[in-house]
This record gives structure tokens, sequence and C-alpha cells, in this order.
């Protein structure tokens, strides 16, 4: 039996016996979820199916994945519409879905800042970003930045801003997980974590990007299907009467008619400005999502697939909007999903009682089944993308001057995926008492902070050089890391001080600022013998950036 | 194609960089996405700033006898723009700055 066969079948066995599990031993149920439902056999069934079908795509995209081209980026023969929904399905995680329908559940309005912040960066993506990205990289979005400027110094800074992007990222999505399988399915934390993790490393090591992309269109196409559904119920239930929908949601809400209006949760306008700013530009230097434009084969495929992921997301959040009140109008007044006055799992869960509320238990499996499915498949997005830094940007462009032993990087790839997902699984196991809302707000400051800005003026500013992008990156590290430490999250909530030395959580309106600042003053000054060659190389890659040409001929230093 | 940048030559890239038509090319696409980026900024901007300075008006009602806000409507109406935006985008990319590109190529690169 060969290796992927034997691998599968050993997945499967321990996942049916995790779930058996689970199916006997009630005791092991949370409290929450057993006060809410019982075990629901649909969510089990659906994720199983779910689990299978996804197995038996890395073990077919296994039979494609025998080189470092293949594992990193498919080896570019993604079509549009495939990267598109795989795009979608990167960006529409269980955080998306059920974080901003519970904020719009708890305090109204103001989630929709949040939706709007999330798509608001996709337009910026395909206008300046994804086509001049496409072109001159390969891999990673660190190819782009090295294409001209120095490599050594530059990609030590990539790689920095990548790895913590991409670790604290995967850790509020293990924890996220762990926290949401437990209630859903009552599986014990530790046990959630480890088969999530688990599951991964399969889908990651045996079919790289390849599986991880089709595994996202299964679950994107699965979570458009739900919440559709979800919403075709809620219009059928209120008769078609959008506006009765709000009307309740008023009466029931204790906020009443404020939930209608901006300022329940961000009442400082600065707050609202900084949280706009880092989900914008934090998007553009999300390496997991940048390495997405290497899965397809050209420029046009590279826009054409923004445009459609950009399109499914548009529809998903008009459709979170809806759900976010009706959670509102149908959830709220119902005793049965509360215990000791709060909701049963907390606000996020909001989504996932509606579900129950207006199509039973069968669709409260099924969106149960499809939460658990984001998660993983964003978790073997990060993964790739992780693997990706350790082997191609460290090992094989810095280590080996971008000569090295194929197979040897491709072992390594497979080797740092298993290492990354473990190093994660720990971390979300050791973090899983902790207020975690620090680690998902610092990854998005630190892209905005450190890669988008090297990467924007990489691609668009002449004048451009290594040593101004190494400072501009470092002051964007540390002062999105310090800002975040100091403010009212990590200084208050978990210090325990009183009062915090930074007022805002989310602080790139400040950082990336910063570092654009210093990326500029440095390399205006900046008048050393590399600089010179770093803009000399600016028309060639320019070239290179429009018409998508070779992208094997970077610039050696 | 690829010998303009494949090969160690750097005066191809030049010849291309400094011919008529790719300034046009980039004088084109360049004109029309720091316009779109503009636009999207200016739009995110007004939705962020309104939320902020004038949350009042988003509060109130759209029309009488409704109870669903100006700031729904205004959130409905700023998705559908940023797609709307990157389908115009695409549109222009198709129609009119990938003849310009197909010009670069055939009578930069191919007369070359």
């Amino acid at each position: 039996m060969t290796r992927p066969n034997l691998t599968i079948i050993s997945c499967l066995s321990f996942f049916l016996a995790v779930f058996s599990k689970v199916a006997n031993s009630n005791q092991k149920i949370t409290e929450a979820a057993a006060t809410s439902h019982e075990l629901n056999l649909t969510a089990v069934i659906v994720f199983c199916l779910f689990v299978i079908l996804t197995l038996m795509i890395s073990y077919w995209a296994s039979q494609y994945t025998n080189s470092s081209s293949s594992f990193y980026t498919a080896g570019g023969n993604i079509t549009s519409a495939q990267n598109g929904t795989a795009i979608a399905g990167d960006f529409m995680s269980a955080a998306s879905f059920l974080g901003i329908s519970g904020l719009i559940y708890s305090v109204g309005f103001d989630g929709l800042i949040l939706a709007v912040g999330a798509l608001s960066g996709w337009p910026v993506m395909l206008f300046i970003m994804s086509e001049r990205v496409r072109n001159l990289g390969r891999y990673t979005f660190t190819d782009v930045v090295t294409y001209r400027l120095q490599k050594k110094p530059i990609r030590s800074v990539a790689i920095l801003g990548s790895i913590s992007v991409t670790l604290l990222y995967l850790i509020a999505q293990l924890v996220g997980a762990g926290k949401l399988i437990e209630l859903l399915f009552g599986l014990p934390y530790e046990y959630a974590v480890v088969a999530v993790g688990v599951l991964v490393i399969i889908y990651v090591t045996l079919g790289g990007m390849l599986a991880t992309t089709w595994v996202q269109i299964v679950k994107a196409l699965l979570l458009l299907l739900g919440v559709s559904l979800m919403s075709i119920l809620i219009l059928v239930l209120s008769e078609f009467n959008i506006e009765s929908i709000f009307e309740k949601a008023v009466e029931v809400h204790p906020r009443a008619e404020k939930i209608l209006q901006p300022g329940s949760l961000f009442s400082d306008p600065v707050q609202a400005i900084t949280i706009g700013v880092s989900m914008m530009f934090g998007l553009l230097g999300l390496p997991h999502i940048l390495m997405r434009l290497f899965t397809v084969p050209n420029m046009n495929s590279a826009r054409k697939s923004i445009f459609y992921a950009s399109g499914l997301m548009g529809y998903f959040y008009l459709i979170t909007i809806l759900i976010g009140f009706a959670s509102i109008a149908f959830v709220m007044s119902e005793p049965d999903y509360f215990t000791e006055s709060q909701l049963i799992g907390g606000t996020n869960m909001a989504a996932v009682h509606l579900s129950h509320a207006v199509g039973g238990s069968l669709l409260m499996g099924f969106i149960s089944a499809v939460a658990f499915a984001t998660i993983l498949a964003v978790v073997a997005g990060l993964i790739v993308a992780g693997s990706a830094t350790i082997s191609h940007d460290l090992y094989a462009e810095m280590l080996c001057n971008g000569a090295p032993d194929l197979e040897k990087e491709l072992r390594i790839t497979k080797f740092s995926a298993v290492i990354i997902c473990v190093i994660g699984v720990l971390l979300g196991i050791v973090f899983q008492h902790q207020n975690v809302a620090f680690i998902a707000v610092m990854p998005l400051v630190i892209a905005a902070s450190v890669n988008f800005p090297i990467l924007l003026l990489a691609m668009y500013w002449k004048k451009f050089s290594t040593r101004g992008a190494v400072a501009g990156g470092l002051v964007g590290f540390v002062s999105s890391i310090s800002l975040i430490i100091m403010g009212p999250k990590v200084w208050v909530s978990i210090i325990g001080a009183s009062e915090a030395l930074f007022p805002y959580d989310y602080p790139a309106l400040f950082t990336l600022p910063a570092a654009l600042l210093t990326m500029i003053i440095v390399s205006k000054f900046d008048k050393s013998e590399s600089a010179e060659m770093d803009r000399k190389a600016f028309d060639r890659q320019v070239v290179a950036a429009e018409l998508g040409t070779s992208v094997s001929a970077p610039v050696n230093h | 194609m690829n010998q303009v940048v494949s090969g160690e030559s750097q005066v191809d890239a030049q010849i291309v960089r400094n011919s008529k038509q790719f300034h046009q090319l980039l004088i084109a696409r360049n004109s029309i996405r720091y316009i779109l980026t503009t636009l999207v900024i200016a739009i995110h901007g007004f939705f962020i700033g309104g939320i902020a300075f004038y949350n009042e008006w988003f509060g109130q009602p759209y029309k009488e006898n409704s109870i669903i806000p100006n700031g729904i409507y205004f959130t409905v109406l700023v998705i559908i723009l940023m797609v709307l935006l990157e389908f115009v985008y695409i549109l222009l990319s198709e129609k009119k700055i990938q003849k310009l590109q197909d010009k670069v190529v055939s009578e930069v690169i191919n007369n070359d």
C-alpha cells in the first residue's frame, strides 16, 4: 500500500476513534453544549463527509505534488475562477462569519464596520497589487521585494514579518477552533486542536497548495450554500419583509433603536479610523493571501481571481448583515438559547443559534460542520504560506543563494509544514485559557506596518533602497508590537493595569505611517553604491511587472 | 517575449522602457489604478469618517414609516460600489489596456 493511502487510512481511523469517543462520552460534552443541544448527528455526518472528501482530494493532489513549484503554487495551474473561490474561502473565515454576525448581534450597526473594512482592501489589492505581484514573484511575496533590492537583508525583514503574521494568525485560528469545536461537537479542547492539526498536516504534506486550494473551494461553496439557505429561510419566515426583521430586532434588543446607529462599540472616532486602516492595509500584506496570486498562470488570471473573490465576499458580507440583525430578531427573544441570561457559547454563536431557529437541528448541524471546515481550510492555507517562507525564502534563497537541492527543498518544505503545525497546536493548547483577542489583532497590524509598505514602495517608488526597506520594516514591526502591548487589550485585560499606556487596540493608523516615513527618509538619504544599484534596476523591474515577462531574472547584487 | 528580461541584456529592457508604446501603456494603466484606488479609499474614508463624525445621520431612517436607517443602505451601497469599481477595472484592463500591452509586444519587443 502506498504512503498516501496508509496516511489517509490512519487518519480516518483516528477521526472515527475521536468521534466514537465523543458519541459515547456525554461527560466530555461541555456544559454549554449539553445545555443547548445534544451532540448534533447532522453536524458529525456533514463534517465526516467533508473530511472524507478532502482526504480524497489530498490523495488525488499528492500525485501532482512532486516539486517545490507544485507544492507552493500548484504549479501555477489553478484557473482564475478556482483561485477566486479559494481566495474568498481563505478570507471568509470563522472570524468573518461568526465574529461579524456576533458583533452585530451584541452591538448592532458597529459590527458593519468590520464587514466593510474586510472588503475594502480587495479593490486596492486588485488595482495596485495583483498584477505586479504576480509578475514579479514566484512563490512568496518576498520574491517580489527582492526582485531589485538586496536579497539577504530584505529577506530577513520580510521573513520576520511573514513568519510572525503567519504564526500569530495560526494561533488565533487554532484557539478559536478549539473553543468552537468544543462547543459545537462536545469534543474536548485538546482533542479538537490536535484533530485540526493532524488533518491539516495531511492536507498540506500530501497535496500542498493544490489540495489546500481545493479544500478551500469545497469549504467556500459549502459556506456560501449554508448562509444562502439561512438567508432564504429568514426571508421566508419574515414574509420577505426586511423592515419587520429590523423592527423586531429593535423591539427585543436591550439597546433598542441604538443598535441602528454607530457609536456603541467605537465611541472614539480615532478608534474607528484606525480599525479601518488596519483592516484595509493589513489585508494587502497577508502572506497566505498574496501567495495565492502565484497559483494562476498569468497576470490576467490573477486580476480575475481577485475580482471573483471580491464578488463572492461582497455577497457573503451582504448576507452577514441580514444574518446579524436576524439573529437579534429570532434568537434574542428565545429563552432556549440562553443560560443564566447569557447566550449559550457567547455572542459568537449567534449565527449558529439562528441557524437552529430558522432551520432546526438539520441546518444547525450543517452550519456547525461548515464552521469547523472553515477553520481547517484557513489553517491549511496558513501552513502552506509558513512552510514556503522557511523552505523557499530562508533555505533556498538565503542559505543556498537561490540554488538549492530541489529534492531537499521539497523535503524541508514538508518538514517545516509539520513543525509549524506542531508549534501552532502546542501554542494553541498553551494559550487556551488566555484572552487571545490581541493575537488576532497582531497579524493584521504587523502585515499593514511591515509587509505592505515594503511591497508597495518596492514596486512603485524608484528611489526606494534596501536600507530604507530594512529600517522602515523594523520600525513597523517594533512599533506595532509595542503599541499593541501598551494598548487596552494587553495592558489592561491581560497585564491587569488600571489604564492602558496607548489608547487604541489597532495601532496601524500610527505604525503604518511611521514605517512608510522611515522608509522614505532613509531611502532619500541613502547615497550608497548598493542604493544606486537598487534604483538602476527599477526600470527593468517595471518592464517585467507590467508585461508579465520572465520573473527568473531578478537583479543580483 | 521572455528575452526582454530573462537574459542578461539590460539594454533590451531599457529599450522597452523608453519606447513610446510602453510609456503609453504605463500612463494608461497607472492612471486607472490611481484613480480607482483613490475612489476606493475616498469611499471607505467617507464611510469610516461618517461613522466617526456624523453617526446621527447614519442612524436616521432613510424614509418616513421605515425603521431601516441610512447607515444600512450606505453600507450596502459601499459594498456594491467596491465590487462595481473592480468590475470597471477588469473591463478597462481587458478592453483598453490589453490592446496597449499587445501593441508593446508586437511593435517593440517582436520588432526588436
